[in-house]
């Protein structure tokens, strides 16, 4: 513990001092307090603002009316017409521990320690192009399936259209289901279980001049999230849809900012351990020096052993500030006297999420781009600006199935045993230079055939079903509409950190020259070798590829090849005060 | 001399008593125990935001979204004229040569707006965007913009200059009238950039170099525009309503600019968007 306690001392009494710290006034307190800041101890019980921030942020860039596969007026207003994102957030790695009881129930061990993450607010909004109206989607005027003229074009009167209920729902991941005893595979059981916010947008909030509610801010929620849970956000517009007239609207870079408040924690393992971190790290203590004057000598101000000496030194800290943190670079801090200064970080990239038909289906594998018939491959690439040291501790992805209404090939299925999906996350080196770019892969994860256990659900965490039918899944009693999985971190096999086997944590950052050593990173398949990183601690930017195909023989056209909205990939780790 | 944990001072030679040393150390001890957020030397954390998209196959039927035209009310067909129109332009303070807004020439801007609020002050720190083509070296190029002038470039220009046509704004919205976008505070601009400034590379490194991905893209070598602006220090008031804008040119004529022009050629299909900003936010 890094507070420090006190004998009072008030006129009357005598004052004691002690060389021996152990009893006395004035200089064990001082004392106390060097030791902390010489061992840099000071930690979040004792601050007065003791959470970091993080933020999880989707971005849409539409959902359609064809969002959903209810067609009817009644049907719409079902649970068919959710539209979910998957996420996550799972403990970092040094609170990640899993337990078994007797009867082999495997679940998460979240003891006090757990730091907690706390809902605080979230923010949604969509573009109406700054206008008390509606945005006519690509079917405006036109039914399903026929795309229209008037896509992006507004309707004053339609925004009706916009009554728009959300909600995260949470459920205890299918990875720690039983098999006996929660009948895991059955569609109930992949239910979300707990609805941990929601709240309903009337169509007012955008109809009126001079005030509407866009972007829609909902603050001081203040719920604690179970880091043991997989979570999904819910967004129900089954307005969108109009099947009596046919002006069916549209929802336009719909963005959800969910923001979290969590503990600071301790960040030495990252620096002990992660792969590709500086070999340097100038991080180190101030000495600060309490000199307690002798036994039998008399208490002064001043000199060496005065008490106001002492208060002077511990001031002195406080003057210069409390250092802690990892700066742009990757530096430490000199003096650093902070003991908790890292904090949880989610890195929400999503993929193949703006289609042509909102998804993919066979019919629509060879109008993607780099892909002239359904037996090519089709791809997905997002990047990310490396503008701050990040530690990975695990990457996530959220595959989604969800089908949509489309008239012309309703997609009704998913690919067979060829269906193989390949997710890559590298860090990349090499903008604005002419030597081109340079990659180190992070993180991987192959998917085969979605039909056949052991080929596609390897590194599974969890399968969510969010609507009540309409599924493209398997059986008739086992439909899911969203999954979590989790990509293999490349390097050596370290047990113990993760739901499956893992690669050490990896650390990315741009650095400068002194700091540009860098400790190995390993491969991302057995044997795993490490070697030195092709960025050489240049690493500029992340990059997200998926890569989607059934060869030889391509998806039928009916089949669901990537959901509607697309995917996610969901990297987390740990961040630093920085500033 | 201690100034900054408590007021009390101590010198030798003068008067003291147990209440002014029980006094100072109170305070000592409890700014120790409870370390003001202030007292941290770094005390924001960063946060990365990622907004990003491949668009369709250029030619392709479909649609711009997110983009949208940049002028309203632009009404669907058979929907009623609005009582009157709030922002004849949805965004403030941007441009492109050759391009004049609301006249009709059948040159225009393409917009995508991301709103979101923060419920706490936040500071931008960082912004970039890259505007990603394939490889020119690829013989079927699927992104093909070259971010140059064309055969009819705009006054003041000459053919293959670089085009200064794409913005970047980001603007928070007036407090008190917060729907009204000609108040709305600009934050960010970036316009009348020359593109070719701001591309991957200069000199071509040619095919891909080795790589440590399991997945080789198809595009080849990355390739298009990479601007990055750091260090910005833009504070954003508690309550802020944000609006980040991609603004892309559409000329009249394909031939005035790389970015071409018409459902055939459309502008906002002629390379793949990543776009990231951070924020800073305190501790809490």
């Amino acid at each position: 513990m890094a507070k420090v306690t006190r004998r009072r001392l008030s006129r009357g009494n005598k004052l004691e001092v002690s060389a021996t710290n152990t009893e006395g006034h004035v200089f064990p307190e001082l004392e106390d307090m060097a030791d902390e800041f010489n061992a840099a101890r000071i930690a979040t019980p004792q601050m007065e603002a003791p959470n970091g921030v993080f933020h999880v942020f989707l971005n849409l860039p539409c959902i359609d009316a064809d969002y959903m596969v209810p067609s009817t007026a009644a049907a719409k207003q079902t649970e068919d017409a959710n539209y979910g994102i998957p996420f996550a957030l799972f403990p970092l790695r040094e609170d990640f521990s899993l337990t078994t009881d007797d009867d082999g129930q495997v679940s998460l061990d979240l003891d006090e320690s757990v730091p907690t993450p706390v809902l605080e607010s979230v923010s949604f909004g969509f573009d109406t192009r700054s206008e008390p109206a509606a945005v006519a989607g690509r079917y405006y005027g036109q039914s399903i399936g026929t795309i229209g003229s008037d896509m992006g074009t507004l309707d004053y009167d339609r925004t009706d259209a916009y009554g728009i209920r959300l909600s995260i729902v949470g459920r205890r991941p299918w990875y720690f289901a039983s098999t006996d005893v929660d009948f895991k595979d059955s569609q109930d059981a992949m239910r979300p279980t707990v609805e941990v916010w929601s709240t309903e947008i009337t169509p007012e909030a955008y109809a009126s001049y001079g005030l509407r509610i866009n972007p829609a801010l909902f603050k001081d929620i203040n719920i604690a999230m179970d880091p043991g849970l997989s979570y999904c956000f819910i967004i129900r517009a089954p307005e969108l849809l109009d099947p009596t007239n046919d002006l069916n609207m549209a929802l336009l870079n719909v963005t959800i900012d969910m923001r979290f408040s969590m503990e600071m924690d301790v960040a030495s393992a990252d620096q002990s351990s992660a792969q590709n971190r500086p070999t340097r790290f100038t991080e180190s203590a101030p000495t600060v020096t309490i000199t307690a004057p002798q036994p039998g000598t008399d208490i002064e101000a001043d000199g060496v052993d005065g008490i106001q000496t002492g208060l002077d030194n511990i001031d002195d800290v406080f003057v210069s500030k409390l250092r802690g943190g990892i700066g742009r670079l990757g530096e430490g801090r000199l003096d650093s006297v902070l003991a908790d200064y890292g904090g949880y970080e989610v890195i929400a990239i999503p993929l193949f999420n703006n289609r042509l038909q909102g998804g993919v289906t066979g019919a629509e594998m060879a109008a993607e781009p780099y892909s002239g018939a359904a037996t090519d491959p089709i791809y997905d690439r997002g990047r990310v600006t490396l503008a701050y040291p990040f530690v990975l501790h695990r990457a996530i992805l959220g595959w989604n199935w969800q089908r949509w209404l489309d008239t012309g090939v309703a997609a009704t299925s998913i690919p067979g045993p060829n269906f193989t999906v390949d997710v890559d996350v590298s860090i990349g080196a090499g903008l604005r230079s002419d030597s081109g770019i340079v990659y180190d892969q992070v993180a991987t994860h192959q998917m085969v055939d979605p039909l056949t256990t052991g080929t596609w659900d390897t590194r599974l965490i969890d399968r969510i079903a969010i609507r009540h039918s309409g599924s493209p899944l398997r059986t008739a009693t086992a439909n899911w509409d969203l999954e979590l999985h989790e990509l293999r971190i490349v390097g050596t096999t370290v047990a113990g950190v993760s739901f499956q086997d893992q690669g050490e944590r990896v650390y990315m950052g741009q650095t400068w020259t002194p700091l540009g050593a860098r400790e190995n990173i390993g491969t991302a398949a057995a044997p795993y070798t490490p070697g030195a990183p092709n960025c050489a601690g240049a690493e500029q930017f992340i990059e997200a590829t998926v890569k989607i195909r059934e060869t030889p023989t391509g998806p039928a056209a009916t089949e669901v090849v990537s959901g509607y909205g697309g995917h996610w990939v969901y990297l987390i780790g740990r961040k630093y005060l920085m500033r | 001399m201690a100034r900054e944990v408590t007021q009390e001072q101590f010198a030798d030679g003068t008067t003291i008593d147990g209440d002014r040393i029980d006094r100072a150390m109170q305070e000592t001890v409890d700014r120790f125990n409870r370390v003001r957020r202030g007292d941290l030397q770094n005390r924001f954390f960063p946060q990365t935001y990622v907004v990003r998209w491949m668009p369709r196959i250029n030619g392709s039927t479909g649609t711009n979204f997110p983009f949208m035209a940049a002028e309203n009310p632009d009404l669907a067909t058979g929907a009623d004229t609005p009582e009157r129109t709030e922002n004849e332009l949805r965004v403030k303070g941007f441009r492109a040569p050759g391009i004049e807004v609301l006249d009709g020439t059948g040159s225009n801007h393409w917009i995508s707006s991301t709103p979101l609020a923060f419920p706490k002050p936040v500071i931008l720190d960082d912004i970039s965007f890259m505007l990603t083509v394939d490889h020119n070296s690829l013989g079927s190029r699927v992104f093909t913009n070259g971010f140059t002038y064309g055969a009819t470039p705009p006054d003041g220009y000459v053919t293959a200059d670089g085009s200064e046509d794409f913005s970047l704004v980001v603007s928070v919205d007036n407090p008190f009238y917060p729907e009204d976008q000609r108040l709305a505070a600009k934050v960010f601009a970036y316009h009348g950039v020359s593109l070719l400034r701001e591309t991957y590379w200069v000199e071509d490194p040619g095919t891909p170099p080795s790589s440590d991905t399991s997945l080789s893209w198809p595009g080849g070598t990355v390739e298009g525009v990479y601007f990055r602006a750091k260090d910005l220090a833009i504070p954003i008031p508690a309550g802020a309503r944000v609006r980040v804008h991609m603004v892309v040119p559409e000329y009249a004529t394909a031939s005035d600019s790389d970015w071409g022009a018409g459902t055939a050629n459309d502008p906002t299909t002629m390379q793949m968007y990543d776009l990231n900003w951070v924020t800073l936010e305190e501790v809490c």
